[in-house]
């Protein structure tokens, strides 16, 4: 039922979010860590566990790609000619790229939900939709609400915390049944 | 060698300004479209440019020689960048680059296919985001780009509607950062 405005509050809008676990974002992701920052176009796919991050550069340069499910994590940085495995995508991230990225939680924060793990502090707007999350020590900021097929997703999520910041502008939701 | 690093340097020196439509497709190694923009790329000697990318993916690099602002309307920010950290991310600079950074940095082939003068550049320093590059000209115009990565991803850049050596208003390399936009310094020493 597509209206207008999000409808039922707060509570079915969160039940509605959990049962999408099929999808695919296409956007922009903007890294600020200690000593670089960079920004990426972000290809990110996930189907129940499996994740497929792909980020590049302006002109193609520079593309690195995470993928894996809840077993093992696998990570290809530019210049790299094979992957390097692990067995979570957040230690890939810290040891070779030297983010703090949890990738894990963000699966949910994307889609404007806190992660299952863990206290969250959530502030909603009047349509009952996220606008702001407090979980494991990052703090989360959504805008740009858009509905897709029904269900009302986020276009701009910040995080930050423990000195990272991570934008994400999603410029196309895909939504698998 | 020789032969074909003259070629590309009289291609280079011959190219004073350009304008031009490109549409950019990265595929993976089993030829998976990874991404596709499209976008307008305007260049001038030396080193300055403007490269803006049109929806779903907007975002605006200009350069005035020195410094780079990278403006991104989808995350609300802009970058700064110097000069120097930028041809390794946007090799559409060596277009304009001075003909010697070109033979210090590059060992260049070429090859004279039907329609094309196509030039393959290779880095001497394997550090570089990049395997290769190589450069399709029809004439004095260049049609292609293409980026091989070490990872097997490939980038193609087709040119379209371009235009060589006309006059362009210096205010296309001048950026005025927009109210409200958060500004990282990404430049070294900073």
């Amino acid at each position: 039922c597509a209206s207008l405005t999000p409808s039922g509050g707060q509570h079915s809008l969160q039940n509605q979010l959990s049962d999408l676990d099929n999808w695919q974002v296409r956007g922009k992701l903007s890294v600020v860590t200690p000593d670089d920052s960079m920004t990426g176009y972000l290809t990110w796919e996930q189907e129940k566990r499996h994740y497929d991050l792909f980020i590049s550069g302006p002109f193609g340069a520079g593309a690195s790609r995470l993928s894996g499910n809840h077993k093992q994590a696998e990570l290809t940085l530019p210049g790299w000619d094979k992957a390097r495995t692990a067995r979570s995508p957040e230690a890939l991230m810290l040891q070779y790229m030297g983010w703090n990225f949890p990738v894990s939680d963000i699966r949910y924060w994307v889609k404007g939900q806190p992660s299952p793990a863990g206290k969250p502090a959530a502030e909603f707007d009047e349509h009952g939709l996220l606008s702001r999350l407090q979980q494991h020590g990052w703090d989360i900021r959504y805008s740009r609400y858009q509905q897709h097929n029904g269900y009302w997703l986020p276009g701009l999520i910040k995080i930050s915390g423990y000195d990272f910041r991570f934008v994400f502008s999603i410029k196309e939701w895909t939504l698998n049944g | 060698n020789d032969a074909a690093l003259a070629d590309f340097m009289n291609k280079v020196k011959s190219l004073q300004t350009m304008e031009a439509d490109f549409e950019q497709t990265t595929r993976d190694g089993m030829g998976r479209v990874l991404q596709q923009m499209t976008g307008r790329l305007v260049v001038a000697k030396p080193g300055k440019m403007r490269w803006s990318t049109n929806e779903p993916f907007e975002q605006l690099v200009v350069s005035d020689g020195e410094m780079v602002w990278i403006y991104d309307m989808d995350l609300e920010q802009v970058t700064l960048r110097d000069m120097d950290q930028r041809v390794q991310e946007t090799p559409a600079l060596l277009l304009t680059g001075e003909a010697t950074d070109v033979e210090k940095s590059f060992l260049i082939d070429e090859e004279k296919t039907s329609s094309d003068h196509v030039f393959q550049l290779v880095p001497k320093d394997p550090s570089q985001l990049f395997e290769s590059l190589e450069f399709h000209y029809r004439g004095k115009q260049i049609s292609r780009m293409m980026i091989f990565d070490a990872a097997g991803q490939i980038t193609e850049i087709a040119f379209s509607n371009a235009r060589i050596n006309h006059d362009i208003d210096s205010q296309a390399f001048v950026f005025d950062v927009p109210e409200g936009v958060d500004v990282i310094d990404g430049r070294h020493g900073r």
